[in-house]
């Protein structure tokens, strides 16, 4: 018991330390004020971008960044469904995998452009190495986007020229100055400690017993790390974080949970730099304290060893569970089976709220939907209108912000329930539907839905309607509520926030306990009934 | 909607070029640039962990340390079956799992069940200190388990490594 | 103003069989589609569970419950969707009665129209544009105008502060309120009747015209977003239960989704606008729009005239300051000879204390028949010039004799050597700088050290002059008014800065600002400076209430969020403003920033309210919606009787609220004055947590009835 709560602390005390300095760096980012090295980054970063054709001093206007925003991401797509499905014949491709089908490649494409990384190809079987290499594109990008946005973002709170910063040039400085140098340190570390990291496609070796047995491998350690830092969660190999190649021992496993949670970590810490210590604190209290809450319930489920690692057994496998889809990574490192229904329980909500910490960047600006919607909800009781960093918070804001929590059940609810109607469900999993059966189903969607990534069905659900239905809830669940939140900053970047405090301070304890109950509230308000006819009855 | 189109298609042609490039630019830099220098780096400094952990064995490629084999001899220890975990390929058992098998490896073998266990906590304690300061549980791999005996043992494990 | 408070408490009584009559109308799908999207949903749910109940095979497999449930359903419904609109009906029957009653508060003045050849007695408010009426000296104008006929001196000082009459002749503006001083003018009226800002208000009180604020629309957005959300939720389940083999009953799940959704908010919405615009009524103040009083809840900055609101708008004497080698007693004489002529209320305080203490003295014949100086902005002075004969024509032994006490004194000597003169002289009271410059024989520096002293205590210092010697000061203090101390402190306390605007000296204005509580002070301010003072704190980003009653204020009272004119000011800033206070009451926007705050306060109240009902109302019903499911078990913490009057009890507990909640919605949430932080606590407590406890005990009470009652 204490070495497990000694476990918890040391996970959360290092993802925070290192949230700490993430987080100072994005509010350098966030602010254009000097970075440390300045003059060496700006160094590397001119010649960069006089290669792109960017000028970084150029802002846009909210609308002009979610239209740069949307281009990359829409050219991103597109280059992985191309890849993919003409992989047969494209070169490095030892093992002459064929190319995938059509919505195989468009799920996967969407799936990784969108930061999911929902698998429904059988893993380390199904792509070239040359696929493998084309999928850190979308790594790269898909993360640097969220980052960007959550940067521009906050960016907007305090501005009051409507201009917002330029999306190229965040994303290029994220990628170049964020994710590439951690990544190859994370890799280093992971390297060292048994992750492969080669141009091999397969291992052929002999065994104890003079039988020959071929292992697949490949470039692993440069997948993995930008895998866990980057919030995709697809594995390299189907296992995924299972797989002694992508997470050998212990001390990897810890080393995973506590990156993947150290950028979504930072958003609150840069947006307390920004606006306030005290705001960004009581952010990440209701993230700490949520995120602490539904790990102690998945906790009191007990679990099998059935499904599990012995190297990390029962806590090391939840507490990575719990943290990755969280943070809305999605890697899992035992088997979702072996879950005790109040985990799986805790999975969903974390994947209903997708904000404690959720995604990098997108996890913060959901926080701040709920905030909006709090504020209004009960703000009025103090007989003022509701104010955000103060900042009155205007009818087109509200709108924007409940159009955005429904985008959520409406993902999720209707496309399982179109699922069942028309025997997709049925299809893959067989007649009469268990509550098991359902969980299954809704856990897709609602993994997808949330860019999560986690997943059940796995290459099950490799059929046109699965791969086609999840690919479009992925790309709405992605793109609607990044469009929407950037128009509320875009709303907030034309007013400038006001030093003087709210009428219900968002620095203050009373707002941060309520925040954290209509949080939770709204999530099971819209849910509930959907968790009580699946995930409990087991 | 008509009204629209215009700016859209004026949108897209601003944002072809620099989208284009940046893409092009982060590309090259994260698909080709970040696995190679990683490659450098890694089959320089850590050239056996690179190549997936290969067990040598008198001169011999015996597998990868971390994968599991799936060993039949009740000369060896044996891993969990496949199934019962995640990965499905998994060295790793519990230490009482290891514990068990120690007098059917004695029986077979020979070999003194004291001396088993001796190697059962060496490698329980090997694990312990790659974990260092971190808590994990305690675990064996079986496939270090293996080796050690095969390779202190050779003449009770003819045959093996072959 | 108290004897107007009464008559307007005992003015008409509200509507009430129309207002029955209106709840009925309104029921109409078309209307509730525009008014409250929540209701619609809901009187939906009530058509779809009646045909339910009238045809159950074509809901086969949806229908498990006895017909006489979904009758009894659907009729709860229906009361939810009518206690609502009786809500609204009956507080626009409040608020029309409250309009009529203040329409006999209306400022009205009888005017001369000119009918034919002929002047015909009618009340001003049946004025219309283009009419002619005459006005003689003495008289009001009746409305804004531009003269026709005649030349006037108009006495514009309730307007401009300019106590010196202007003049105007044909083809000039004259304002309404001001007063014709000489002569006779005709005016052909231009302005629309000035009672249009009451129509404003009827129509804000019929509900359907009125627009809705920035507040009530992102309530109501937010209603139809969880509204919505429920509706997705119900009828999602609805299609996975068939698939899992869950017996599912339509009415039931409607009767869930009419709980989940916000209906006591969504009903009592309306309802609470038209309360908050009524109880501004009741505190005689007519708004012209419902967004003024909920803006007055935002209010942080207040500007407010020193003057009026702040304190009396009386200056009267505190003490006669003596310059060396004078006494009180001169000082008192000089001040009552240099205010003989002053009708003004310092001027009457002045002659008043003088005459208290017997420093009167006997008025010479010079002064007699001298010319008044009266005050204006250029010579900041008043007074008496004394007359000057011809020489000779006046003798010595007219003069009349001094009260033996005085006879001592100075001035009476003074005034004595300028009877036997007859050289030209004035006796002046004013400004100390105006004085300094037409009295130079004096000790300037005694003169300004004694003056700031008076204006350290907040007094007005005064210089009084015999000829060309200052004796002394009068020390004049505006006192402030009953209680001011106390409500500007509840304002602070709420976080609202006030700012005091005022002529009067920096130091002066600070003593008083001190005394009263006031944060910042704008001394030495023109009535233009108002406006540049708004503008700016609005570029801050506050939300600025003014009042104000002249035509100057007019801008500020236009720019600001919430204006609030003096039905006593002129017609351009009872239009400009927002709202019009009838009792001339500056101090009366408090009352209405308190009132702003309530009907927002009352807002999220029940808000609240209505969102934490439901967590109770998923325990008590989502049993009954899987009966039999293990789930539905591990849900029923309540124990309710059956599923039946489990769904019962909620509807009714669901229908009852909203009726049980008017009350509050027509009173308000009480204010209080403190920090927001508190308010913010105590309330989230009373609402928030007594929303979420409240159901489980009600329903589980209505049940144990329906128990006993059923079976």
């Amino acid at each position: 018991m204490i070495e497990e709560a000694s476990q918890f602390v040391l996970v959360i005390v290092w993802a925070l330390i290192l949230a700490y300095f993430l987080g100072g760096y994005l509010t350098r980012l966030i602010t254009g004020r000097p970075r440390m090295f300045e003059t060496f980054l700006s160094r590397i970063e001119r010649p960069v971008f006089r290669i792109m054709g960017i000028d970084p001093t150029r802002s846009m206007t909210w609308k002009e960044y979610l239209f740069a925003l949307l281009s990359m991401n829409a050219l991103v797509g597109v280059f992985s469904f191309v890849v993919l499905l003409a992989q047969g014949v494209l070169p490095l491709n030892p093992t002459g995998v064929p190319g995938t089908s059509p919505d195989l490649a468009f799920h996967t494409a969407t799936s990784f452009a969108t930061n999911t990384d929902l698998q429904h190809y059988a893993g380390e079987a199904s792509l070239s190495l040359f696929s493998q290499l084309s999928l850190m594109v979308p790594m790269f990008i898909a993360p640097g986007t969220a980052i960007a946005a959550g940067i521009a973002f906050i960016r907007a709170l305090p501005t009051s020229t409507g201009k917002i910063g330029n999306f190229y040039a965040d994303l290029t400085r994220v990628v170049l100055t964020i994710l590439l140098p951690v990544s190859i340190v994370v890799a280093i570390l992971l390297n060292s400690q048994g992750v492969p990291q080669t141009l091999n496609g397969l291992l052929t070796t002999g065994s104890f017993e003079g039988a020959s047995q071929t292992i697949p491998i490949g470039p692993v350690a440069s997948w993995e790390s930008i895998k866990m830092f980057g919030q995709n969660g697809g594995g390299f190999f189907g296992a995924n974080s299972a797989h002694p190649f992508e997470n050998p021992n212990g001390f990897t496993n810890l080393l995973e949970v506590i990156f993947l949670l150290a950028v979504p970590l930072a958003f609150p810490i840069a947006y307390g730099k920004v606006l306030g210590r005290g705001r960004g604190l009581a952010f990440l209290a209701v993230i700490l304290v949520s995120f602490f809450l539904l790990f102690g319930f998945a906790l009191l489920g007990g679990g099998a060893p059935i499904g599990q690692e012995t190297r990390f057994q029962g806590f090391g496998s939840l507490l990575f569970q719990q943290s990755s889809i969280g943070a809305n990574t999605g890697a899992t490192n035992a088997l979702l089976e072996s879950l005790s229904h109040r985990a799986t329980t805790s999975l969903f909500v974390l994947m209903f709220i997708q904000a404690v910490p959720g995604g990098a960047g997108a996890g913060f600006m959901t926080l701040v939907i709920y905030a909006i919607l709090t504020l209004f909800l009960v703000g009025l009781i103090v007989g003022k209108t509701p104010e955000f960093i103060g900042i009155k918070i205007s009818p087109r804001q509200v709108r924007l912000a409940v159009i955005t929590f429904l985008v959520h059940p409406v993902l999720i609810l209707i496309p399982t329930a179109i699922a069942f109607v028309y025997g997709h469900v049925q299809g893959i999993l067989g007649t009469p539907t268990t509550p098991f059966g359902y969980t299954q189903a809704l856990y897709e969607f609602t993994s997808a839905a949330a860019n999560n990534g986690s997943d059940f069905l796995g290459t099950l659900a490799n059929t046109p309607f699965w791969n086609i239905a999840t690919g479009l809830v992925m790309v709405l669940g992605r793109y609607v509520p990044i469009g929407l939140m950037l128009a509320i900053a875009g709303e907030f970047s034309t007013q400038g926030a006001r030093g003087t405090p709210e009428p219900i301070r968002t620095d203050g304890l009373p707002f941060t306990v309520t925040l954290f109950g209509l949080t939770f509230l709204l999530s099971a308000l819209a849910f509930l009934p959907f968790l009580v006819i699946g995930p409990f009855v087991r | 909607m008509m009204k629209f189109l215009p700016s859209v298609l004026r949108s897209i042609r601003e944002n072809a070029q620099p989208a284009l490039r940046t893409f092009a630019a982060i590309a090259v830099l994260v698909m080709l640039a970040y696995p190679l220098a990683l490659l450098g780096i890694g089959q320089l400094a850590f050239p056996g962990q690179s190549n997936g952990s290969v067990m040598m064995c008198n001169g011999k490629a015996v597998g990868s340390t971390l994968i599991g084999q799936n060993v039949t001899s009740p000369m060896l220890f044996h891993p969990r079956p496949s199934n019962e975990s995640a990965s499905g390929v998994d060295p790793h058992i519990r230490p009482e799992a290891a514990y068990a098998q120690i007098p059917r490896i004695n029986s077979t073998t020979d070999i003194d069940a004291r001396f088993i266990r001796l190697l059962v906590e060496k490698n329980l304690d090997a694990n312990r200190a790659s974990n260092a300061g971190v808590l994990a549980p305690d675990y064996v791999n079986v496939n270090e388990l293996n080796l050690d005996l095969i390779q202190r043992f050779p003449e009770k494990y003819p045959g093996f490594c072959a | 103003m108290n004897l107007l408070r009464t008559h307007a408490k005992n003015g008409p009584r509200p509507d009430y069989r129309r207002a029955l009559l209106d709840s009925l109308v309104k029921l109409n799908p078309l209307y509730l589609g525009k008014d409250s999207p929540v209701m619609l949903v809901v009187e939906a749910g009530f058509a779809l569970v009646l045909a339910m109940g009238l045809a159950p095979g074509a809901f086969a497999g949806l229908v498990n419950q006895a017909r006489w449930f979904y009758f009894v359903i659907a009729g709860i419904l229906l009361l939810t969707v009518w206690f609502s609109t009786l809500s609204e009906a009956v507080s626009e029957a409040q608020g029309r009665a409250r309009v009529d009653a203040l329409r006999t508060l209306e400022k009205d003045v009888p005017a001369r129209k000119i009918v034919g050849h002929s002047e015909v007695i009618v009340p001003s408010r049946h004025l219309d544009p283009g009419d002619v009426v005459r006005v003689n000296a003495g008289e009001f104008i009746p409305r804004d105008g531009v003269i026709k006929e005649g030349k006037a001196y108009i006495d514009e000082s309730m307007m401009t502060g300019e106590s010196i009459p202007s003049y105007k002749e044909s083809g000039g503006h004259v304002i309404g309120g001001t007063k014709v001083a000489t002569d006779s003018i005709l005016v052909t009226i231009v302005a629309e009747a000035g009672k249009s800002y009451l129509d404003q208000m009827i129509s804000l009180v019929e509900n359907a015209k009125r627009p809705k604020s920035a507040s009530e629309v992102s309530l109501t957005i937010l209603l139809v977003g969880l509204t919505a959300i429920f509706l997705v939720v119900c009828s999602a389940f609805l299609f996975l239960a068939d698939h899992l083999g869950l017996l599912i009953d339509l009415a039931i799940l409607i009767s869930l989704l009419v709980a989940l959704m916000p209906t006591t908010i969504g009903g009592l919405l309306p309802a609470i606008g038209v309360a908050g615009i009524a109880r501004v009524g009741e505190a005689n103040v007519v708004a012209k729009s419902g967004k003024a009083v909920e803006a007055a809840g935002d209010v942080d900055i207040l500007i407010l005239d020193k003057t009026g609101t702040i304190t009396e708008g009386q200056r009267t004497v505190k003490e006669f300051v003596p310059l060396k080698g004078y006494t009180k007693e001169e000082v008192g004489q000089a001040a009552y000879l240099a205010s003989i002529y002053d009708q003004t209320p310092e001027g009457r305080s002045i002659i008043e204390v003088s005459k208290e203490n017997g420093w009167v003295l006997p008025l010479t014949p010079r002064l007699l028949a001298g010319k008044s100086i009266d005050f204006s902005a250029e010579n900041r002075v008043s007074g008496v010039e004394l007359f000057v004969p011809r020489p000779g024509t006046l003798g010595i032994q007219e003069l009349p004799t001094a009260p033996p006490e005085a006879a001592e004194s100075r001035i009476w000597r003074l005034l004595l050597d300028l009877e036997v003169s007859a050289r030209p002289a004035k006796v002046l009271k004013g400004a100390v700088d105006a004085i300094l410059d037409l009295s130079p024989e004096v000790n300037e520096a005694e003169l300004l050290w004694q003056a700031q002293e008076i204006s350290k205590t907040g007094g007005t210092p005064i210089a009084v002059a015999v000829d060309r010697l200052v004796v002394g000061l009068i020390n004049l203090r505006d006192n402030l008014k009953p209680h001011i101390r106390e409500k500007l402190d509840a304002v602070r306390a709420t976080g609202i800065k006030t700012v005091m605007v005022t002529g009067d000296a920096e130091l002066t204005a600070r003593v008083i600002a001190q005394e009263a509580g006031i944060d910042e002070v704008m001394a030495g301010a023109k009535p233009a400076d108002k406006l540049v003072r708004v503008e700016l704190e609005q570029k801050r980003g506050h939300v600025v209430g003014v009042e104000g009653d002249g035509t100057n204020d007019a801008p500020a009272l236009a720019k600001a969020d919430v204006g609030i004119a003096m039905n006593s000011g002129t017609s351009a800033a009872r239009e400009a403003a927002n709202m019009v206070d009838l009792d001339s009451d500056p101090a009366k926007i408090l009352k209405v920033v308190e009132v702003g705050k309530q009907l927002l306060m009352t807002r999220g109240a029940i808000t609240t309210f209505s969102v934490t009902n439901d967590i109770a109302k998923y325990f008590t019903l989502f049993p009954a919606v899987i009966p039999g499911n293990p789930a539905a078990r591990l849900l029923d913490v309540m124990q309710l009787h059956s599923p039946v009057t489990a769904v019962l009890a909620t509807m009714i507990f669901n229908a009852a609220i909203i009726p049980a909640l008017i009350p509050l919605s027509l009173k308000g949430v009480k204010f209080r004055a403190e920090p927001m932080e508190r308010t913010f606590v105590r309330n989230m407590a009373i609402y928030g947590l007594g929303g979420a406890v409240l159901p489980f005990l009600a329903i589980k009470a209505i049940d144990l009835l329906l128990a006993l009652v059923i079976g």
